[in-house]
């Protein structure tokens, strides 16, 4: 049994990243698009829950995103080079698919703002994929006891404030 | 094919770079194609990079909503029509469509708010006169058409009676 089946603290995932110069154009913006890339690089989160390479490749499964809502909090402050963190809360999940928030915040030392200033974030559905029909298929029991185990931990967060959004002026 | 009652001022297709390990368009190359019928709104309101580089502005993405309705692969021919959904003095509320345009189904929308902004500075920048007249004469003839059912959506498990399980992006 892991640790997170024992019912131990497994906490936010959290991963150090680098908003790479060749993500920002000639104005230096970062373009949302790079954003996106920069959250579907994923988190410890996948392993954790054994959505591994090999379970992929062995099980011909995969995931796809059927969703997504981002928030910038601030358009042009990032900078290239920036180090970043992204956290990742699992919100929801049911037998087929989850549903998790990103967030984007300054590293240490970052030049356009304080460190842990939240920067963007990345809110998403993801789909469990049976690849031989390319359509939803059920987890194993054992990833989705792995999911209601990462849920029950990550609800003492609350519910962020960016997620159930809807766009509107 | 059938017309559609928004703008249709932008097309293009999927390009071999755009494809991930899944084999299909990736995620944030959705968004990137949608930033380019973006472009093709501005220009089409008289809001071209010329004219906003001369005054040192950007249209900047403040909060996006992508649905991702089926897939598409690499060459796939791609259609892109526009709502406007708002627009105040310097902030713009758009809903894009994606479709395949060679068996002609919806494969993705984008919904997004984006904000007129100084490049120096950050603050917001009200529209040239023209473009807000050109945006709200557009704004004028969409509101009075069905408002799409994929807008307005918020990201989430929805737990109906056996709940959809579609094939996904």
């Amino acid at each position: 049994m892991s640790a997170a089946e024992a019912g131990e603290p497994i906490g936010l995932f959290e991963r150090d990243d680098t908003l790479e110069p060749r993500w920002f154009d000639a104005k230096g913006r970062l373009r949302a698009a790079h954003l996106v890339e920069v959250f579907d690089r994923f988190s410890g989160m996948v392993a954790h829950v054994g959505l591994t390479r090999e379970y992929r490749k062995e099980n011909r499964r995969s995931t796809f995103v059927v969703e997504a809502h981002f928030t910038v909090a601030q358009p042009l402050t990032a900078r290239p080079g920036e180090r970043v963190k992204i956290t990742t809360q699992l919100i929801d999940h049911d037998a087929k698919k989850f549903h998790v928030l990103h967030r984007m915040s300054r590293g240490e030392g970052s030049a356009g703002g304080k460190a842990g200033e939240s920067m963007a974030t990345y809110e998403i559905v993801i789909f469990h994929v049976d690849m031989e029909n390319r359509r939803s298929t059920e987890m194993p029991d054992w990833m989705q006891a792995r999911l209601a185990a990462l849920k029950a931990d990550h609800d003492r967060y609350g519910r962020p404030q960016e997620a159930g959004r809807k766009v509107g002026l | 094919m059938t017309e559609s009652p928004h703008l249709e001022i932008h097309d293009g297709h999927v390009l071999p770079e755009w494809i991930d390990f899944n084999g299909h368009m990736n995620v944030a190359f959705y968004v990137l194609a949608f930033e380019e019928a973006t472009e093709a709104l501005a220009a089409h309101v008289g809001l071209s990079p010329d004219r906003m580089e001369a005054a040192g502005t950007t249209l900047a993405v403040v909060e996006g909503h992508v649905t991702y309705d089926q897939e598409v692969m690499e060459g796939d021919p791609l259609r892109f029509t526009t709502l406007v959904a708002g627009v105040d003095a310097h902030r713009l509320h758009v809903f894009h469509e994606m479709f395949q345009n060679r068996d002609h189904f919806l494969s993705s929308t984008n919904e997004l708010l984006l904000a007129h902004i100084s490049l120096e500075s950050g603050e917001p920048v009200p529209f040239p006169d023209d473009v807000k007249a050109a945006l709200e004469e557009i704004a004028h003839q969409h509101a009075a058409l069905p408002r799409p059912d994929k807008m307005g959506r918020v990201v989430g498990i929805r737990r109906k009676p056996a709940a959809a399980a579609g094939g996904g992006a």
